[in-house]
């Protein structure tokens, strides 16, 4: 599904990322944990095409699309829901949802049907500004936003940094509910280990812009992964 | 100030209310989505006045359309006026607008000053090129006999507005209601909003922002020339007009607030109606030389003070942080 290969990122002179080497298959859940700083986002805005690498490819279901843009690569299937949420804030929660259907081809409704089964507390704030929701509302809109646009590949970005434990909850058991369908790739950026170990296949560690360990989660051992998650 | 005065007065506020909103809508939305700004918008509205010169003049294009039909065996008598005019000058400027944003502003994006001074730049060479191609002046265009005069109804009153200069508060009205509903009422409109709120997640969602730049690029060009096609059927217009003419649109946008479309129809009418009200009592009250200038020079003085009270302009956007 996806396939990273020798990844170099840099901000101006600062080298972030060296030599990332990843894979993703489809229906795998594949969390990465790492401290603060060190690279973890960078990574994910590099396979959305938000950042351009130094060196290395990036490979989607077979295509190379390490120079293509971000909005070729979301049309291609990767869905995006990034740190602190990103929503639009003057757009209301319904516009927001409806960007990422722009791409959609088939019939609007039952996918928003779809997406507020998972979560229902969106439908009664469909003409709400995003900007005026809670973090766990944006949250959950963020989430919604990706799935509408029915990616191959999602990612996500710490979505349960700064969220209160019932949406939490909620998070965690619609990722496994999709993760059952079997058919989407998640990729989950994580420094809430419990979750992670909950939802992961594989689990890869990152430390100072490389990876350090990875592996099958149940072989990896919680004793060996916590040293990099510590401050 | 008698009844005259008030209407030569209401009448030349509004003209230029019309062309001062025009002009700053169109940079109004460049900065808004792209946060660019575009010193070549006067020179947009330089073309179009000259593609009014073009379309309208009896010796250019009406006399090649008819020279072509009396090829092919027609005896034709065409006159084009400013109703083809205003659309013409739409699509040609915004053409050329949308041209400048595809071969050199699309690289230019994160790149401010240098942006200021490559468009600078091609405003000089748009001077020089108009300069050298049709000449240095243009006299006001000829209107159409519907066009000429005042309504019945309005002469001897204190309204007696030309039809010209209601026929140009029309096309503002028009066009700034074009623009509310193409923004907020349409898909593309969403695609742009999301664009100047969040531009890398809209990327990251599937927006083609190329396709989002070039295409308010070329819009903003396109108002910048009907805003020059109706100078060109007002006044006689220059081919360094685009000077005096940018720097009073900047002075809407500032006054209205960066990037605010609402700023730009608000700020436009304020100056606009300003500039004319002040200049009119200038001259009655003073019989001053240049009342135009010194007009000028009480509305910067007000608008400067007005910055200092509220800094963010007319229309600041007021939005919650994101947590
Ligand atoms: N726009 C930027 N310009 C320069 N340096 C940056 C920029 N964004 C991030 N960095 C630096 O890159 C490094 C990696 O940042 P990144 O955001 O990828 O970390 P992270 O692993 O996602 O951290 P966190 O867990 O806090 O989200 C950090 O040292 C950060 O200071
Ligand atoms: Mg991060």
């Amino acid at each position: 599904m996806l396939a990273i290969e020798n990844l170099s990122v840099s901000y101006g002179e600062t080298k972030i990322l060296r030599n990332v080497s990843m894979e993703i298959r489809a229906g795998q859940v594949v969390c990465l944990l790492g401290r603060n700083g060190v690279g973890k986002t960078t990574l994910l805005k590099s396979i959305m095409g938000l950042l351009r690498p130094q060196a290395g490819r990036i490979q989607l279901d077979g295509s190379d699309i390490t120079f293509a843009s971000p909005d070729v690569r979301a049309r291609h299937g990767i869905g995006y829901v990034p740190q602190g949420r990103e929503i639009f804030p003057q757009l209301t929660v319904l516009e927001n949802l409806q960007i990422g259907l722009l791409n959609v081809d088939s019939d609007h409704q039952p996918i928003l049907d779809e997406v507020f089964g998972y979560f229902p507390a969106l439908q009664s704030l469909l003409s709400r500004k995003g900007g005026f929701l809670s973090g766990g509302q944006q949250q959950q809109l963020a989430i919604a936003r990706a799935l509408v646009m029915r990616p191959m590949f999602l990612i996500l970005d710490e979505p349960t940094e700064g969220i209160q434990p019932n949406v939490i909850t909620l998070i965690g058991e619609v990722l496994e509910n999709l993760k059952k369908r079997g058919n989407l790739a998640i990729l989950l950026v994580e420094q809430y280990l419990d979750f992670a170990t909950q939802l992961a296949d594989i689990c890869y560690v990152m430390e100072k812009g490389a990876i350090v360990l990875h592996g099958a989660m149940g072989e990896l051992d919680p004793t060996v992964i916590k040293p990099y998650l510590a401050f | 100030m008698d009844s005259t005065q008030f209407g030569e007065a209401l009448s030349n506020s509004l003209s230029s209310s019309s062309i001062l909103i025009l002009a700053a809508l169109g940079l109004a939305i460049t900065f808004g989505v792209m946060r660019v700004i575009n010193m070549a918008h006067g020179d947009m509205m330089m073309l179009g006045a000259y593609t009014a010169y073009v379309v309208t003049d009896r010796r250019m294009l009406p006399r090649a359309l008819n020279h072509l039909l009396g090829l092919i065996g027609i005896d034709a008598d065409i006159d084009l006026n400013i109703f083809v005019a205003i659309p013409a000058s739409f699509l040609v400027v915004g053409f050329v607008g949308y041209l400048l944003e595809v071969c050199l502003i699309q690289f230019l994006y994160d790149r401010p000053l240098d942006t200021l001074l490559a468009t600078w730049g091609v405003g000089l060479i748009m001077q020089q090129s108009i300069n050298l191609t049709f000449g240095a002046n243009l006299v006001p265009m000829h209107l159409p006999e519907m066009l000429q005069g005042t309504p019945e109804i309005l002469q001897g009153t204190a309204f007696a507005i030309p039809s010209l200069r209601l026929f140009i508060v029309g096309v503002t009205l028009f066009c700034l209601f074009g623009v509310y509903w193409w923004f907020f009422q349409t898909m593309s409109g969403l695609k742009i909003r999301a664009v100047v709120q969040n531009r890398e997640m809209a990327a990251a969602l599937g927006v083609s922002t190329r396709q989002v730049d070039s295409i308010t690029f070329a819009f903003a060009s396109g108002l910048a020339g009907v805003a020059g096609c109706i100078l060109a059927h007002l006044y006689n217009t220059k081919y360094n007009m685009g000077g005096d003419y940018v720097v009073d649109a900047f002075t809407v946008v500032i006054l209205g607030g960066m990037g605010q479309l609402a700023g730009a129809a608000g700020g436009g009418a304020a100056i606009g109606t300003g500039n004319s009200f002040i200049e009119k009592l200038l001259s009655v009250f003073t019989k001053m030389d240049s009342p135009a200038a010194m007009a000028k020079f009480f509305i910067l003085v007000l608008v400067v003070g007005f910055l200092l009270v509220r800094p963010s302009g007319l229309f600041a956007t007021k939005e919650r942080s994101y947590d």
